[in-house]
This record gives C-alpha cells, sequence and structure tokens, in this order.
C-alpha cells in the first residue's frame, strides 16, 4: 500500500507542484505587467494633460504680458485669477519684475501708487517673515499675487534673488528664454509647491539672442501647483503605485512628493513579487519634473484561483488514485478472508449435514451427486465415497405419492420449478412396498444472478409419521369420540356443502333430528357410564337402519343428526318412519335393569327453499320441539305453515326484535298505583302510597306490546337478565327525577325475573345503581314471583337476604299460584306478599277465594309479612279486602297502568306536595 | 460679570453710538471681535461692508458690532465721543481683533487711542490714503478703498471715438463741497496720466446742478460726481432733466448717482468686509498684522443707464454692454 501512495505524493511534490507553480507565475506575471504598464500609461497620459494645462496658463499670462499694457494692473489680477480657477491644482499665480537697484526706490514708488502703500523689496527671513531686503545688484520682487490673501499678502514684494540659487537661475532661464522649474522655500507660502517660471521682456515678443534678452529682461511669471492635487485627480489605478515626484536640475535633486501605494495583496506571497518601475518626466531644459510609478507585480484573483483550483485538482486526482489502490488491496485482502471463511463454513456445513437426520443429496448441475450425507447413504444404501460422481436417477428412484405407479423424474422435476428455486414433493421409494412410509423431498436448485444452474440440493425427510398423526386429527375433528360417528362439526360443513349445491343440482336432502327423551332419567339413575353404553349402542343401531351415503353424526349430549341424501319426499318418509318405528321397540338393558328409550324426531326437507345450513338446523329443532310438545316419542315434520311451528317460529321472531329494543332502548316503564285498603275505606277516596313499574315495548308502528307478549321468548334466549337491569336502571332514574316534588314520598316497585334471581352479580349491579341515581333504598321494592322463588329456592333467598341487606323491601308476587305456597313461605323472608289476582278478583261473590285470602292474609300476619292484593277492580271488593285486613289494594279500580307524568298529576293536591 | 457690565456701559455707549453685545449661546470658546462702524445700520455702503465681513467671519470669532453714527451725527464733538466710547468699550471688553470700516473709525478711535496699541486692528474703507492717519503701523492693517477712475476714463475715451490726435476733454459735475474737490482732484490726476483734461462743474444748488448739466454737453465725457450736499436736489426731476438733455456720455464712481449717469464703475463693499474678515482670521491664527500688508481693493462693478446711452448716441464695447449691470 505504501508504494503507490509515495509514487503519487512523489509526483505531486517533484514534479506537477512546482511545474504548477511556474506556469502560473508565468502567466500571472505576463498579465499583471501589462496591465500595470496600461495603467501607467494612462497615468502618464492624464499627467501630461494636467501639464499642458499648467504650460497653457502660463503661455496665457505671457502671452497677455506682450499683448497688452495690462500687465501689473488690475485687469491681469483679474485675469491670473480666472486662469487659476481654471486648473484646480493650481495654487497661485505671481508676477515677478527685474529691478535693478537704480530702478529700485522707483519701482518701489510706483507699486504704492498702485495701491501697495507699504510695498518695499523684500526678503522673507527664517521665520517666514517679511523684513527689508538688503542692496543688491538687481532683484527679482513678485508684484502681482493670484490669490491674494492677508496669508500670503507678505510674498508681495518677495525678492525671488534672494532665494538661494533661484536668483542665478532666473537670470539664467532669462537669458536662454526657457522655463524652469522649481520649489519657493518651505518657510513661505507655497513653500513646497512645484513652481514653474516663465521670463518675459519688454517689447512685444520675446528678443531673438541671448544679449538682447538680457538687456530686455521684465521678470516673468510663475505658476505653483499643488503636486498632491494634480495627482489627485487622475486615473484611479495611480493609487495601487508607489509614487515619487522629484525636480532634477543639474546641481540638485528636490523630492517634492511621496506616497505609497495600496499593499498588494496577498500579502503572504509579497516576497515572490517583482517590481515594476515606470518614470513619467517633465522636462524644461535646464530643469526637469519626473514622476515614478512603482508597483509589485502581484497575484491576480485569477491566478490564485487557477492555482488552488489546479493544486486542489492534483491532490484530489493523488486522493482518488490513493483511494483507488487501498481500495483495491483491501478487496483482495477481502476476497481471501471470504474465501478462507468460505472453506471453514464449508467444512463446517459438511459437519452439520453429516449430523443432520434428513437425507441430504448435493449434485452438479449434470445431476451427478457431488455430496451425500450419511444418512442418505443409508437411505439408499450407498457408501458416500463411492456415490460422489454417480448419476442419481441411476441409482435414487421415487414414485410421487399421488400417484405411486409411475416412477418421479427427478431432473424433470426440477427442470419444471422454473424461477423457483424450491419445490417440495412427498414420494416414497420405488422399492418401498410399506405404503405409510413417505418422504418429503425439497428440491432446491443454486442458479447465479444471470440465470445459470450450478447445482442442485436434494432434502429427504421421513414425514410418515407427520401424515399419520395428520390423518388421526382430521378424524378426531370430524369424530364423537365416544361413538366413533362423526361430529357435529362435520355434520354442519356436511350439510352446509349440500344446501351450497342446492342451486346446481336438482338433487333433494333430508334432516332427521333425534333427541332422546328421558336420557337424563338413565343419567341419573344409572350414571354417566351407562349413559356413554346407550348412546354407543344406539349410535351402532341406528347405523344399521341406514343407507349408504347417509350421514349419522352426533350432534350434542343426545341429540343426533341423519342426512338422508338424494332422495325423495316418499324416500324420506319411509326412512325416518324406520328410525320412529326402531324407537318403538328398543330397550336398553344396564346392570339386569331395562329402559324403553323413546325419541323426539324431528324431520325437515332440505330442498330449493333452504338458505342456509342454519335455518335448517333452526327448523328441524322447531320440527323436534313440536315433536316434545306433541307428548314426546314422536314423529313430526317440519312445515312453515304448521301452527306449531309457527309459535315457535314467532319466538324465534322475537329474539332480533328483543335485542333491538335493549340496544335502542325502545322499551318503556309505566306506573300503577297501588294504595292503603285502610284509606280507601274510610275516605271512599284513595291513598296512593306505592307505584308498581311496569314493563312496556314501543313499537315501530306505534303500538305497545305488554310483556306476557315477548317474556317467554325472553326467558327462552336468556334475555331476561338484560332487561331486568334495563329496569331496574330506568326506574332509579325515574325515582330520582322525582327529586323533592310530588310523588317523591311514594315507594316503587321493580319486578325481577326468575333469570335475575339467579345473578349471583345482581345485588352489586343494584347496589351501584342505587349510588349513581342517589335513590333511598327503603323506596324501593322488589318482587319475585312465587314460582321463580321456589324453582330456585336457594339463589332466591340468598338474593332476597341480599336486597333486604341493601334497605330495600322484597314482596312475593302472586302468591297462591302455587300448590306448595305456605311451605315455602316459611322459609322465605320476604316483606310483602301480593296475592295472586285469581283469589281477589271473584272475592266478593265467591267466599272460597274470600277465606284464601283471608288465610294468606293471615299467615302474613302472623310473620309480619304486610299484604297486598291484586286485581283490585272495584269497590266491592275493597270492602271486604277491608273487612278481612288486608293492607293494599292494586287494580283497576285504584288505577291502569300509566306513564308516571301522569299518574302523579292524578294525585290528590295534599299529595302533590312532597312531604 | 462680564456681560453684566457690557449691560452697563451699553446704555452709556446708547448717547454717542448704538452697541450690541453677542448672546450668551454665542460667546461659547470663540475670540471676540469687536467690528466699529463709522455710520449707521441702514447705511448701504457700511451695511454691504458688514455683510462681506460677517459671510466669512461669523462662524470664527463672536463679533460685538458698535455703531458710531457720524453721517447722521456730523458734529465733530460727537465723532470725537463716539471714538472715544469706543475705545472705552474696547478696554472693558478686551477683544481679541478690532475691525473698523470708513474713515471716521480711523480718525476718531484708531489715531487718537489704538496706534501701536496691544489689539491688533484691521481697517477697512478708508478713502484713497492711509498717509494722512501715520499708518502702517505696528498692530494695524488693512484694505484702502479707492475708486475704479481709471477704467472709468479708459473706457470714457474709447467710447468718444476721437481722433487719434485729439485730447480728450472731461468735466466734473458735483456739490461744491470739500469732498467733492477732493474727488476731483483725484480724477483729475488720473486723467492726466491719460493726457485728459478735466474741468470742474460744482453745484450750490438743484438749478446750478441742471443748468451745469447742460453747460458739460459741451465737452467729450461727463463725470457725474456725488449730489451729496447739492440743495433742493429732486431725483425725479434730475431723472427727467438728464434724459432731455444728455447729449454726451456722461460716468459715475457713486452707484447711487447711476440714475443720471450713462456707465458706472463702482466699488464693491462685500469686497471690503471680506478682505478684513480673512485678515482678522489670519491674525487669530498667529499672523502679525504688520506681515500682511496694505492692499486697496481690486473689484469694481460696471453699470449701464441704457436710455442714457441711447440718448448719448454712444456705442460701448461689446464686452462691456454684455457684462455690465443694467439700472433699471
Amino acid at each position: 500500500m505504501g508504494s503507490p501512495l509515495l509514487v503519487s505524493i512523489a509526483f505531486l511534490v517533484f514534479a506537477a507542484v512546482p511545474a504548477l507553480m511556474y506556469t502560473t507565475y508565468t502567466l500571472n506575471y505576463h498579465d499583471q505587467n501589462t496591465r500595470i504598464e496600461e495603467d501607467a500609461n494612462l497615468i502618464t497620459q492624464d499627467i501630461s494633460t494636467r501639464i499642458a494645462e499648467v504650460k497653457t496658463v502660463m503661455a496665457s499670462l505671457t502671452g497677455l504680458h506682450y499683448a497688452s499694457s495690462a500687465s501689473g494692473s488690475q485687469e491681469m489680477n483679474l485675469f491670473a485669477e480666472q486662469l487659476r480657477e481654471q486648473v484646480d491644482f493650481i495654487t497661485g499665480i505671481g508676477r515677478y519684475e527685474y529691478v535693478t537697484h537704480k530702478d529700485r526706490e522707483a519701482f518701489e514708488e510706483r507699486m504704492g501708487e498702485q495701491g501697495l502703500f507699504n510695498f518695499k523689496i523684500s526678503d522673507i527671513n527664517i521665520k517666514g517673515l517679511s523684513e527689508e531686503r538688503p542692496e543688491s545688484s538687481s532683484y527679482y520682487p513678485i508684484s502681482m499675487l493670484e490669490p491674494l490673501k492677508p496669508g500670503n499678502a507678505r510674498l508681495l514684494g518677495a525678492d525671488l534673488a534672494a532665494v538661494n540659487s533661484l536668483g542665478r537661475k532666473l537670470d539664467k532661464i532669462s537669458e536662454n528664454n526657457k522655463p524652469l522649474l522649481a520649489t519657493f522655500p518651505e518657510r513661505w507660502p507655497s513653500g513646497g509647491d512645484l513652481v514653474l517660471f516663465a521670463p518675459v521682456y519688454r517689447g512685444m515678443a520675446a528678443p531673438a539672442s541671448a544679449e538682447s534678452r538680457k538687456v530686455q529682461s521684465a521678470g516673468g511669471f510663475w505658476i505653483s501647483i499643488d503636486t498632491e492635487a494634480l495627482l489627485a485627480g487622475i486615473n484611479q489605478s495611480i493609487n495601487a503605485f508607489d509614487v515619487t515626484a522629484r525636480i532634477h536640475t543639474a546641481e540638485t535633486t528636490t523630492m517634492l512628493y511621496g506616497r505609497l501605494g495600496q499593499e498588494i495583496e496577498p500579502t503572504y506571497l509579497k516576497s515572490l513579487y517583482l517590481r515594476k518601475v515606470v518614470d513619467a518626466e517633465w522636462n524644461t531644459g535646464d530643469s526637469s519634473m519626473r514622476f515614478t510609478f512603482q508597483q509589485d507585480v502581484g497575484f491576480s484573483k485569477n491566478a490564485l484561483v487557477y492555482f488552488f483550483t489546479a493544486l486542489f485538482g492534483i491532490l484530489a486526482v493523488t486522493a482518488l488514485f490513493t483511494i483507488y489502490i487501498v481500495a483495491r488491496q483491501t478487496a483482495i485482502q477481502q476476497r481471501i478472508n471470504s474465501q478462507d471463511a468460505l472453506l471453514k463454513e464449508r467444512a463446517k456445513a459438511e459437519k452439520t449435514l453429516n449430523t443432520v437426520q434428513d437425507a441430504i443429496i448435493a449434485l452438479d448441475s449434470d445431476m451427478r451427486v457431488v455430496h451425500i450425507n450419511p444418512a442418505a447413504a443409508r437411505q439408499f444404501k450407498l457408501s458416500p465415497a463411492e456415490a460422489v460422481g454417480l448419476i442419481l436417477d441411476n441409482y435414487v428412484k421415487f414414485r410421487q405419492v399421488s400417484d405411486i405407479y409411475s416412477a418421479f423424474n427427478v431432473e424433470l422435476a426440477l427442470e419444471n420449478m422454473g424461477e423457483n428455486a424450491v419445490d417440495e414433493f412427498d414420494v416414497t421409494p420405488f422399492d418401498m412396498d410399506d405404503p405409510d412410509f413417505v418422504l418429503r423431498l425439497t428440491l432446491t436448485s443454486s442458479v447465479t444472478p444471470e440465470g445459470r444452474v450450478t447445482g442442485h440440493v436434494l432434502v429427504l425427510r421421513d414425514i410418515s409419521h407427520e401424515r399419520q398423526l395428520a390423518k388421526k386429527l382430521a378424524y378426531q375433528a370430524n369424530h364423537d369420540a365416544l361413538t366413533g360417528c362423526t361430529n357435529r362439526h362435520y355434520f354442519e360443513n356436511t350439510l352446509s356443502d349440500l344446501i351450497d349445491g342446492l342451486p346446481e343440482s336438482d338433487k333433494n336432502h333430508a334432516l332427521c333430528y333425534l333427541d332422546l327423551d328421558q336420557f337424563k332419567v338413565i343419567n341419573d339413575t344409572c350414571g354417566h357410564v351407562a349413559g356413554d353404553q346407550l348412546l354407543t349402542d344406539l349410535t351402532e343401531n341406528i347405523r344399521l337402519l341406514t343407507h349408504e351415503g347417509d350421514i349419522l353424526s352426533r350432534l350434542g349430549g343426545d341429540e343426533f343428526g341423519l342426512l338422508f341424501l338424494n332422495v325423495t319426499e316418499e324416500e324420506v318418509k319411509e326412512r325416518s318412519q324406520r328410525v320412529y318405528d326402531f324407537f318403538q321397540n328398543y330397550v336398553f338393558n344396564y346392570e339386569n335393569k331395562a329402559f324403553a328409550v323413546r325419541a323426539s324426531i324431528g324431520v325437515v326437507h332440505i330442498d330449493q327453499s333452504c338458505n342456509n345450513m342454519k335455518d335448517v338446523l333452526a327448523s328441524a329443532d322447531m320440527a323436534c320441539y313440536a315433536a316434545k310438545d306433541s307428548g314426546r316419542n314422536s314423529l313430526y315434520v317440519y312445515s312453515k305453515t304448521d301452527d306449531t311451528i309457527a309459535e315457535r317460529s314467532a319466538e324465534l321472531g322475537w329474539l332480533p326484535r328483543l335485542r333491538k329494543a335493549i340496544e335502542q332502548d325502545e322499551f318503556k316503564l309505566v306506573v300503577q298505583a297501588v294504595a292503603s285498603v285502610e284509606g280507601l275505606r274510610k275516605n271512599n277516596d284513595y291513598a296512593v302510597e306505592h307505584y308498581e313499574f311496569l314493563l312496556r315495548l314501543q313499537n315501530e308502528d306505534g303500538s305497545i306490546s305488554t310483556p306476557w307478549q315477548f317474556i317467554q321468548a325472553a326467558e327462552r334466549y336468556d334475555l331476561m337478565t338484560e332487561i331486568d337491569r334495563w329496569v331496574i336502571e330506568n326506574a332509579f332514574k325515574t325515582v330520582a327525577a322525582l327529586g323533592d316534588g310530588p310523588g317523591s314520598n311514594c315507594s316503587f316497585s321493580i319486578n325481577l325475573s326468575g333469570q335475575s334471581a339467579a345473578d349471583p352479580t345482581l345485588k352489586s349491579f343494584i347496589e351501584e345503581k342505587l349510588a349513581q341515581y342517589e335513590v333511598d333504598p327503603t323506596m324501593i321494592w322488589f318482587e319475585l314471583t312465587e314460582t321463580a322463588a321456589i324453582s330456585q329456592f336457594s339463589v332466591a333467598v340468598d338474593l332476597i337476604n341480599s336486597i333486604k341487606s341493601l334497605g330495600s323491601l322484597v314482596a312475593l308476587d302472586d302468591f297462591g299460584s302455587g300448590l306448595s305456597s305456605f311451605g315455602y313461605l316459611k322459609n322465605l323472608p320476604v316483606d310483602i306478599l301480593k296475592i295472586d289476582g285469581q283469589f281477589v278478583k271473584e272475592i266478593a261473590k265467591n267466599p272460597i277465594d274470600r277465606e284464601m285470602v283471608r288465610a294468606i292474609h293471615q299467615v302474613g300476619m302472623s310473620m309480619g309479612i304486610k299484604t297486598v292484593a291484586e286485581f283490585v277492580e272495584d269497590q266491592d271488593i275493597v270492602d271486604v279486602l277491608s273487612e278481612i285486613g288486608v293492607h293494599y289494594a292494586q287494580g283497576y279500580h285504584i288505577g291502569k297502568p300509566i306513564p308516571i307524568e301522569e299518574a302523579i298529576a292524578l294525585l290528590p293536591s295534599e299529595f302533590q306536595k312532597a312531604a | 460679570m462680564r456681560n453684566r457690565f457690557i449691560g452697563g456701559v451699553s446704555s452709556v455707549l446708547a448717547l454717542c453710538g448704538v452697541f450690541s453685545a453677542p448672546t450668551l449661546a454665542q460667546s461659547s470658546n470663540k475670540p471676540t471681535c469687536l467690528y466699529v462702524a463709522s455710520y449707521h445700520v441702514g447705511y448701504a455702503w457700511s451695511d454691504g461692508v458688514e455683510r462681506g465681513l460677517k459671510d466669512r467671519l461669523a462662524e470664527q470669532c463672536n463679533i460685538t458690532e458698535f455703531y458710531m453714527d457720524t453721517k447722521r451725527k456730523k458734529s465733530t464733538e460727537n465723532k470725537v465721543a463716539a471714538g472715544q466710547a469706543a475705545y472705552e468699550l474696547i478696554q472693558d471688553t478686551k477683544p481679541d481683533v478690532v475691525i473698523t470700516s470708513d474713515d471716521n473709525a480711523a480718525k476718531y478711535l484708531i489715531v487718537p487711542h489704538l496706534v501701536d496699541a496691544d489689539v491688533p486692528v484691521v481697517f477697512s474703507g478708508i478713502n484713497w490714503t492711509v498717509e494722512e492717519y501715520g499708518f502702517p503701523a505696528s498692530n494695524i492693517t488693512g484694505i484702502v478703498e479707492i475708486a475704479p477712475i481709471k477704467p472709468m476714463l479708459m473706457e470714457g475715451v474709447l467710447a468718444s471715438k476721437l481722433p487719434i490726435d485729439q485730447a480728450a476733454r472731461a468735466v466734473y459735475l458735483g456739490a461744491s463741497t470739500l469732498s467733492e474737490i477732493k474727488n476731483y482732484n483725484r480724477v483729475k490726476s488720473i486723467a492726466e496720466k491719460l493726457e485728459i483734461t478735466v474741468d470742474r462743474i460744482l453745484a450750490e444748488d438743484f438749478d446750478d446742478w441742471k443748468e451745469g448739466y447742460l453747460l458739460a454737453q459741451d465737452y467729450d465725457m461727463v463725470v457725474m460726481g456725488s449730489n451729496s450736499g447739492i440743495a433742493q436736489f429732486d431725483a425725479d426731476a434730475a431723472t427727467d432733466w438728464v434724459l432731455e438733455n444728455t447729449e454726451k456720455l456722461s460716468m459715475t464712481n457713486h452707484e447711487w448717482m447711476m440714475p443720471f449717469s450713462a456707465i458706472g464703475y463702482t466699488k464693491v463693499p462685500e469686497e471690503h468686509g471680506e478682505w478684513a474678515a480673512d485678515s482678522t482670521i489670519a491674525i487669530l491664527n498667529g499672523v502679525r498684522a504688520v506681515d500682511i500688508p496694505l492692499v486697496t481693493n481690486r473689484r469694481w462693478d460696471t453699470w449701464i443707464n441704457e436710455p442714457l446711452l441711447e440718448a448719448a448716441e454712444v456705442n460701448l464695447n461689446q464686452s462691456t454692454l454684455i457684462n455690465a449691470k443694467k439700472h433699471k
């Protein structure tokens, strides 16, 4: 890994980077140098333009001098002022005159007359103050100054000849008629500025000869220039240069201006930059002004971008190359590791295969054995070493379980697998005689991504035991363990299949439903073993009565179903009659006891009119029920028009209706008043002290159903518990709604069914609802019918005690309707007896009824139980009850069942107010 | 304390002049300058001087003004008293620079009290010469007022279009006062250098002046002196008179005489105020007054009165016609 990386780095360091740097530097230097030269050209052009402007001003001044007599006059001042304002870097314009000592006094007088009252040729001392000029052969005093300011006015009269060497230079330029570039001394106003002097002469033009110019000299003009201002207004690129301005004469060089330019970025590469120098010169002959512009040739942004982009590119390529090399070596190493791991896994797999109980044979693509594990070698009696390389079909042959007469072709099966890499077959070795020996053959092919088959694996597992177990389970699922005949599961599936097939078939069938009579007697008297024996014996006998194809199933404890397949009505009649006849003579003997076992038989035809299995079973049940109702041991054939069936059907019809009424709250409560008999007798009026809640069902057509219409169906289908709970909750809700208003001082009774009497959770329900609606338990009576209490005596006693523990009272309803009433009453801890109405309604006319009521009342009195008479329909009955001493009366004479709001409204006014 | 004192002396000063002190807000940290005007507020010339002064100096200096009012109170006693009052104000307030305008301030304040004093003095508006006041002095500088007589006369010669060998003849028409006699002498002196002869007509009253104007039409050009001092001078009548009787070019150095003159070359009072302001600033910056030379004004305004030009049938050069201000 290290070698290619080192090569990459070496390439980068020794070849690519220096080459890149050299290329970048060369290209950039050329570009930058060109740019700087262009900038410098622009700058020198601008400077030349500005110098030309100065020369023009000077030419204007000298021209005016020669053209008019205005020189030295106020007109010249105005003219100079205007010229100066045209060029912003000219700081001043002046006139100096040539004066000999002989003319000095006259000159000073003349200047005084022109308004410079104290004009004297002067010298400016080292402090910058004006003082009298000592005598000299000649002078160059300044006679005009523009702009004239108090700050520079002392220049008026200042003798330029007094300035070191300047006088000699002015003499010289006067002789040569050439301009001069110089500076004023630093102490002077405008000191340090560049000053251009130009000579003028007497006359209309400069004399031609030097001698004449010396004689005709009239001084000259000067223009002072702010060098910085001159440079400030030119091309902006000057800011990038270091700039110097120097005045050169034969004797001296004076530095006039210097400024460093902007530093070239990036500064960290500054040591690499070369310096570019450009000069611009203003030569007047004896003097010159030289502007020098210098700048480092740095790197442009483009060059840097190019350099770094290329550098990063080289780095990236190097990095990618290195990554490729490393990745390739890693991949090779991984492949070696994988092969090692593969070999290890293969050895491990072979070891595992050798321990597997399933027979495993690995084939190559030519169906030759590559590997065979010990289990397979045993199965096919081959030596593992000898088997390798054999063509499988020559040594191993199978038959498919589903087609035991022909050989199973493994190669063909593999070809037919197509894209499925795995397939399974149940086979048996060709030479195996045992039909229960079955192998589960799993074929697997190894296929490359390109679709090429590289080999196959055959796995053979002995599934004989599994198949036997599955068969057994299937049998058990469909057969009755006791009798061996098919069970209800099988029967219903078969029946359902038959009904489903009716539309496509013209065949009819029949169901014969058998329910043994008094089977309970045998179980109770002889035990369950006898019962089981009976069922087994009976099954064998009935099976003898069936035809081939008929199906006999045990549907429940003592219920059997017999399906007659593909039969006519006559055949049904004949076969069912044969079954019925069998039972007329059948006697079951057990331990020297003989039982005449009979059955109720319901028969249903299964034809095109049948909708589903449940309807058919329900019809059979109804037919069987009808047979039982007709005195048992009978045969009843189902007919839709039969009254008995209709009644049974009607009960069935209530089932969904009652369900809906419970779910959608379609029941309603009414109340019937219970009044004090004594109150009725005394006031010929009545005093209602109690109401009984009665249940009603609101039908969709507006009619009302009373409990006697649906209570039998509700009890048959175990709905009474739910209905009773609905009544309890809604009664409590009604009582609670009375609050402290009318009727709140009355008590109320609620009826409980026999099914509720056996409900162990009823007490907690009542307790919960009393608390929920905050109802006083002492205001509530619970009524239990005598028959319900007696039929479930022990649980009824528990319920009564539970209710009484809550504080409520318990009334025994319809007392007297049972024959053994008094005997049970002794042990029932009830609080109230409601005397059955059959003894009351004729009491005024029938003395026996009267005595019956009296007896009941007296028994109740002796037990501390109050009595209520039902069916009180007239005043005569009230009078008799009063004579007997019955405590309360209930019946149409007191009030019919009505909604509670109406009942409350009927209360006398004094009762409408709550106590 | 100082301001209370200034308030006290101001009432005394009111007897001879008008004094105004800077406000407290103005007096913060700036040097103080006392401006002493020879005349009063409302006098056109000195108003112009003051305007030029304050335009440049107000931001550099807290300026206190004192008006001697010698134009209206002409008696010598009043002038001496005004000069004395100004001097007392200087002693009391000790300004950093004293600035004066016109001759009476120089004559009655500077000469008797301030020559070679500690306080620097900048004068302006002194007519023609400083010789009579003995200037310059170690603490005094300033600008002298000269009328642009020479260009005026040169313009007149050019416009007269006389034969080249004929000298021009001019007449000076002014009031019969000492001041006008001085003015006449200056004009005559300059005119002689230009080879122009100048006679004079000095009027006592308006009639004299009108008659003099008729006589002047016999000359090549008429120099209109000041009418100050001419009794019963009626400006409207004079305007009509000159318009009816003008035959020759008339010229003046006084702006107020432009209704009766065809051309005018007049001084610019602001130039004097501006120079005095610049000098004051230089002094406040450390330049000695003696190092600032005395100068004269160098600017003037050129005027034309077109109806009178037409009446005189004079053709001025085009640059003058284009650049000159027109008198309405």
